[in-house]
């Protein structure tokens, strides 16, 4: 054993000779410190996205061996994967289960930072770039969506991109974009695996490491309130002391995703078919559900704009809010921050719980229960007669009643 | 153009009688407009549509929908001509033609490849030939039977429509009510000793069921076995032949075994001693039983090996059913398990197909034939039962790999947790622990 260390120690100090890498690399880890208070856990999520963002690279990397980014291929290659190559399903699963659950620890970070305002000066830009990343998860989650070529994300990726549609002027031009055409076709496909395996992660890789850089320089933000009661237990290196608990928590992550992988592995369903009808009960992704539920309840009209519309501008309107948070909540004189920004938040987090809770409990009407054409009409929260962003949804219920 | 060769027949067969020639003769017959104001029948209609009874207003109401008026023709197309506004019988004016008179005054224009070809060139010339030799034809020509359907009967006069509106007498979804209009009339149908229940037993069986239930236009309904100008019951030896212009296998395999000869010389209406005509049933495998005991028994005695084959024949088909399901079940619990066993149940349709191409060879009476299309199934069924078996086996591999997986993560845990104390003890008392 103590031969076996000697050797190991020789290489790396070989390697260390010629590169300097730790000599660079180990005062600047050493230097940083982590503070301890009653808030420290949520310092852990920044790490474990950075963790989840690698297993996603490598998944994806390994999925990329078998995937093949066509119409005629796409589902085959995926059906394939799953059911000839040895691990192929855990793969496609840990990558699918991975991507699920670094967006929900992405929205518990930006909340929790929201929460202990960890974005105010100088954090203006690590909280920019954060939100950059946030919706950089997003996109990749929406892309990697429809790479299987299946018939619920063919169809949840035609609502979603008939979204944007709606925007005056340049909405269809992004649309337009989007697809590849006026349609969703094997042209989207290859653009959204464009964008999915390249422009995104190459994106991500960039945020990432600036918002790491950032981080670094500024150190981690202790709460105001922890501040204002000194109620911090001073703080723990971050190498190795605290870079070890980030390793429990990976591996936790690693038994999380593993068992969701046996226990629920990666569905796949029917290949995509752009000519049958829209099967009944489309919906997005989870962590799209808030906004698409939204638009659905809008009524038709507002104030004479299309009630979609407003929707559409009005969530554009709570992204720039988000962004530019660090300059709007601007502390009094005395340091103290507005309350009002903290009930915002909280009452931004329940209406998301709330109508994603809304949106996988709402039953898909059927023939039983469709209600009169009169009451169908007049309903405010009526989909019938909707404008471009639901018009797949509404084909799709009308298939059902019918 | 068109114009002068609608007269030129008409003309010529005299039976559209006499069309004068000239625009300024009121109604004459010639494409234009039907409800414009020049249109030529407008002087017609606007008499009919002041009349009161029913028979004369309706013609006026209807035509404008009829195939003909949509394609210019007027009333005296058919009704000869109307100098001015006055009804000149000796001039050649047919008020109503006699059921005789109708067929031949359709065929003046339907038999007349030029204007056919000016109007509907797809549509065949021989109708009118064809009524000729149908059942209705016959007897009307030689028993002056004026109770048999004629064109008339079937395509509503003045309204009459392509067969593909919905709204047609002859629309696949519509022609057994109109064959019913006499075929399900006791009176009508009694006196000339014929059944009046037709229509009913095949909206029971299982084209009826296809057509009307599952809305299959593409069933047979009863012009697709009877002809349609040419109708009359397909006899004893050509029974196989109607029903093998869809079921075309059983059909080659019954000739094969040259049965089709054998029913008719034993008086059995091929496929019909088994399955029936109107009210056919679904066919189940338990047929197979009924027949060899009724069908059969015909000519067969009990010691031919008919016996023996049927049983075989049934048996076989019952062996790839079992198996069928028996793999379907494996496979839907491996997918309730979580599995990927999509290609597995595509696969697997193969035995559906030939469980199809078994029953198909039922008819060729022989069970050797019959065990050939089964054998190809069960090696469908035993791919998938393989392969199910190997979707239970990798199931359990996966929990096994999970259980280490955790065993070792948990390890590792146990490793960092124990480090992470080491360390945090070497730390200043000040600092709290906060893991």
């Amino acid at each position: 054993m103590h031969r076996l260390r000697a050797a190991v120690g020789k290489v790396l100090d070989w390697f260390e000779d010629r590169t300097g890498f730790m000599g660079l690399v180990m005062p600047l880890a050493r230097k940083k410190q982590v503070p301890v208070h009653k808030h420290s856990i949520w310092y852990y999520l920044g790490g474990m996205l950075v963790f989840l963002f690698m297993l996603q690279v490598a998944t994806g990397i390994l999925l990329l061996f078998y995937y093949r980014p066509s119409a005629e291929g796409a589902f085959e290659s995926v059906q394939f994967l799953m059911a000839q190559v040895r691990f192929g399903w855990l793969i496609r699963s840990i990558h699918s289960w991975g991507a699920n659950l670094m967006i929900f620890v992405v929205f518990l970070h930006m909340f929790s930072v929201l929460l202990l305002r960890a974005y105010r000066a100088p954090r203006e830009l690590t909280w920019l770039s954060g939100v950059a990343l946030f919706a950089t998860c997003l996109g990749l989650g929406f892309t990697g969506y429809l790479l299987p070529w299946n018939e619920l994300a063919y169809f949840a990726t035609q609502v979603g991109t008939e979204i944007p549609g709606v925007v005056p002027v340049v909405g269809p031009v992004i649309r337009t974009m989007l697809r590849g055409g006026d349609e969703v076709t094997g042209a989207t496909l290859t653009r959204f695996y464009a964008l999915h395996v390249s422009v995104l992660p190459a994106i991500a890789f960039l945020l990432i490491s600036f918002h790491v850089v950032m981080v670094q320089k500024h150190g981690m933000s202790v709460p105001p309130s922890v501040e204002r009661q000194g109620s911090s237990r001073g703080s723990i290196p971050f190498f190795p002391n605290f870079l070890l608990r980030d390793f429990v928590g990976w591996l936790c992550a690693i038994m999380v995703l593993a068992s969701m992988a046996a226990f629920f592995p990666a569905h796949l369903g029917e290949k995509a078919d752009p000519f049958a009808p829209a099967p009944a009960g489309i919906k997005p992704e989870w962590y799209f559900m808030f906004m698409f539920q939204s638009l659905k309840y809008l009524p038709a009209e507002i104030l004479g704009i299309e009630g979609e519309l407003v929707g559409v501008l009005g969530f554009g309107l709570l992204g720039l809010v988000l962004l530019l948070v660090p300059f709007l909540d601007r502390p009094d004189d005395q340091g103290r921050h507005r309350k009002v920004w903290t009930w915002g938040v909280y009452g931004t987090l329940a209406f998301i719980l709330f109508l994603t809770y809304l949106g996988y409990t709402e039953e898909v009407p059927s023939s039983q229960d469709e209600p009169p054409a009169e009451a169908v009409s007049a309903a405010p929260v009526s989909i019938d007669g909707r404008s471009a962003a639901f018009r797949a949804l509404g084909l799709a219920i009308e298939e059902a009643d019918s | 153009m068109a114009k002068t060769r609608l007269l030129r027949h008409a003309r010529a067969t005299g039976l559209a009688a006499s069309l004068l020639v000239g625009q300024s003769i009121v109604g004459l017959a010639a494409p234009g407009s039907v409800a414009g104001q020049d249109s030529p029948a407008q002087p017609c209609i606007d008499c009919h549509l002041r009349q009161d009874e029913p028979r004369l207003l309706e013609p006026a109401v209807t035509f404008l929908d009829d195939v003909h008026g949509s394609l210019g023709l007027g009333c005296l197309s058919c009704h000869g001509r109307l100098p001015g506004r006055e009804i000149a019988m000796e001039s050649g004016f047919l008020s109503k033609p006699s059921r005789r008179e109708v067929a031949g005054l359709c065929g003046s224009c339907h038999s007349s490849s030029d204007v056919m070809s000016e109007y509907n060139p797809t549509l065949p010339r021989d109708q009118e030939s064809e009524y000729w030799t149908s059942a209705h034809g016959r007897r009307l020509m030689e028993n002056d039977d004026q109770g048999v359907a004629t064109c008339t009967d079937c395509h509503a006069p003045h309204n009459i429509r392509s067969p593909s509106d919905p709204n047609s007498t002859v629309h696949p979804l519509n022609v057994a009510d109109t064959c019913a209009t006499c075929h399900g009339d006791r009176a009508l149908m009694e006196p000339r000793n014929h059944s009046w229940n037709e229509a009913d037993d095949f909206r029971e069986g299982v084209h009826g069921v296809m057509l009307y239930e599952e809305g299959d236009v593409s069933a047979p309904t009863c012009n697709d076995c009877h002809g349609n100008h040419g109708a009359a019951p397909p006899g004893l030896s050509s029974i196989h032949a109607v029903c093998g212009q869809c079921h075309g296998r059983m059909d080659e395999l019954f000739r094969e075994n040259q049965h089709d000869r054998y029913f008719t010389e034993a008086g059995l209406g091929g496929c019909t001693a088994c399955h029936g005509n109107h009210d056919i049933p679904s066919p189940t495998d338990e047929l197979l039983a009924e027949a060899q005991q009724d069908v059969c028994r015909s000519c067969h005695t009990e010691s031919d090996p008919v016996g023996s084959d049927f049983t075989l024949m049934a048996r076989l088909l019952d062996s790839l059913i079992t198996s069928t399901q028996s793999a379907e079940a494996a496979l839907e619990q491996a997918e309730s398990l979580g599995m990927e066993v999509s290609q597995a149940f595509f696969d697997l349709e193969e035995a559906q197909t030939a469980l199809t191409l078994a029953r198909a060879s039922v008819h060729s009476f022989n069970a050797e034939t019959v065990a050939s299309d089964i054998e190809d199934g069960i090696q469908a069924t035993d791919t998938a039962q393989s392969r199910a078996l190997r979707a239970f086996g990798e199931h359990r591999t996966r929990r096994v790999g999970l259980a280490i997986t955790a065993a070792i993560i948990a390890l590792l845990v146990l490793g960092l947790l124990l480090r992470i104390r080491d360390l945090d003890r070497a730390l200043p008392p000040d600092v709290g622990d906060h893991a």
